[in-house]
Formats: structure tokens, sequence, C-alpha cells
């Protein structure tokens, strides 16, 4: 195995300067996920027998140790998700507990409702979770676009609870795949949110004029004195002169 | 124990959606636990905050 704690590079880059993907795949079946491509994986090879990566634990050790890595922000995880559902996620624990025993930070990124490993975390640890925009009333129910995903309002809950925890929360408005949800969502600026990183759709034709969505999004961010980050590829679309 | 509004928007509690021990406000995603205050405690407390 390739020492697991790498440097992303692209678009990943974005998100943290290292990051450790854990799992062989993830249980959710979004559609829009680009990890099995990534994996060169089919999406069925990608979300079935999902399971840490064999030796992954003994090998963020190994790692740790060796090149004495410390005091840095490690994202969990890109190409698949911390806590895919109805799988054992103590490859994860056991990887935060290592990586904070280390002096490192951990920042999560999910799409499951049921973090359980809040205890470990403290103020310089970030949870997150994806929002990509979703129809009204469905708030309890379990999205088509990601069918095994936890619904949102659970993922909200976490985001909740960890705040309360003194836990720095965030949410990635990447994919969007619904604008004005989104900028709905910006527009209540939630107190158990501290950060929102926002993007596009990527990979997947969408009708979204992205320039007026991000020029909304910004505004919406700025107005209301939120941290927020534009992604490069929103950036780049909301820097483009309109199509003629 | 029900909530009787959201805290942040004051739609009423009926609406909420109950999850574990929390109620989630479906308009503005506001998060209130079961022990939190009542729209008539909330009233007391700020009568009371009135009157000092």
């Amino acid at each position: 195995m390739k020492p697991p704690i790498y440097e992303p590079s692209g678009k990943a880059k974005e998100y943290g300067d290292l990051a450790i993907n854990i799992y062989t795949g993830c249980t959710h079946g979004c559609y829009y996920c680009f990890a099995p491509n990534v994996l060169h994986k089919t999406k069925e090879a990608f979300s079935i027998n999902v399971m840490p990566r064999i030796g992954i634990v003994d090998e963020v050790k190994k790692q740790l140790e060796k090149e004495r890595i410390t005091g840095k922000l490690i994202h969990l995880c890109f190409t698949c998700d911390p806590y895919p559902a109805d799988t054992d996620t103590s490859a994860t624990r056991e990887i935060i507990k290592l990586l904070k025993e280390y002096g490192n930070h951990v920042q999560i990124l999910t799409k499951s409702g049921c973090v359980r490993d809040l205890d470990l975390l403290d103020e310089n640890d970030w949870v997150g979770i994806t929002y990509a925009g979703y129809p009204l009333g469905t708030l309890a129910e379990h999205q088509e676009s990601e069918p095994n995903a936890a619904p949102y309002i659970d993922r909200l809950l976490l985001l909740s609870r960890a705040h309360k925890l003194g836990i720095k929360t965030w949410i990635s408005c990447e994919p969007v795949l619904e604008a004005g949800d989104v900028l709905d969502l910006l527009l209540l600026n939630l107190d158990y949110i501290d950060r929102y990183k926002i993007g596009k759709l990527n990979y997947h034709p969408s009708s979204i004029d992205w320039k007026a969505f991000g020029q909304r999004a910004e505004s919406i961010c700025r107005s209301k004195k939120m941290d927020y980050y534009i992604k490069d590829s929103l950036r780049e679309a909301m820097n483009k002169e309109a199509d003629a | 124990m029900k909530i009787e509004s959201c805290p942040k928007c004051g739609r009423c509690g009926i609406d909420m959606v109950h999850k574990a021990d929390c109620y989630v406000c479906p308009k503005c995603y506001a998060v209130a636990t079961e022990n939190y205050p009542t729209e008539s405690g909330e009233r007391r407390r700020m009568k009371k905050e009135a009157g000092k």
C-alpha cells in the first residue's frame, strides 16, 4: 500500500493539505460520485463489500511514526465516506485516535448522520456534511440522488451536536444540485455552522447558471459576514464573461 | 414534551420534525432540544426580565 496519508491534487487540494481514504468504497450510492472513476471501479464494485482498506490503521501508524507528521489538518475522506452506511467504522475511530495522538487535527466530510467519534474531537477539528440542495419537504427523507446517505435532517443534527461540543462545523455545498435550495440554506446563516465551502456540480451536465449562482451565494455570505470559501471551479465560472 | 414553537422563526412546534431528543424546524433548520424553554416559559422569562 502507498503511504495512506497523502497530499491531494487538483480540485481536492482545496479541501485540505493532507487526506486519508479509509474505505474501499462507499455505500451511499450518490449518482454524481466521482470516486469510482478515480479508482477505476464500476459503480457497483465501488458500492458493495465496502470495508476498511487492508492494513490501513497499521499503515497510518507507520507513516505517522516515520514521517513525524504533526500539527496538520487531515481530511477524511475524498474517495469514500469516513462513515459509510451499514459498515463497521471502527477503523475511522482508530485512525482519528492515531492522528490526534500525533498532534494532528481532522476534518471530517460525511453524508452520515451518526458520527460516533465526536468524543475524540475538539475545537481544532472540523465536522462537515455535504449539502447539495434538496427539495422542500424532504428534510427527513432519503434523497433520490443519494439513496443510502442519511436524510439531511440527520446531517444537520450532527453539526448541531458537534457545535454544542465546541467542535468546528462546516458544510460543503458541492456538488450543487438545486441552486435555489443552497442559496436558501445560506440565507438562513445557521448559528451552528462555522464555515461554508461552495462549489458547483462537476463532471455532470447541469442547467444551473453558475455565474449567477456564485455571485448570489457570495453576496449572501458577504452581507451576513459568514466564513465562506468559493471553490476554484465556481470562481472560474463566476469570472467568465456571459456566453454569447 | 413538545416544543411549542421554533426558537428562531416562531413556526408552530407541531410542524417541527422530532428526531431523538431534538426538534428541527423544517423552515429555518433551527434545532431545539426537549429542554428548550417553551414559548410560554420564554415569555415568562422575558416578562420577569422586563420587570427588573
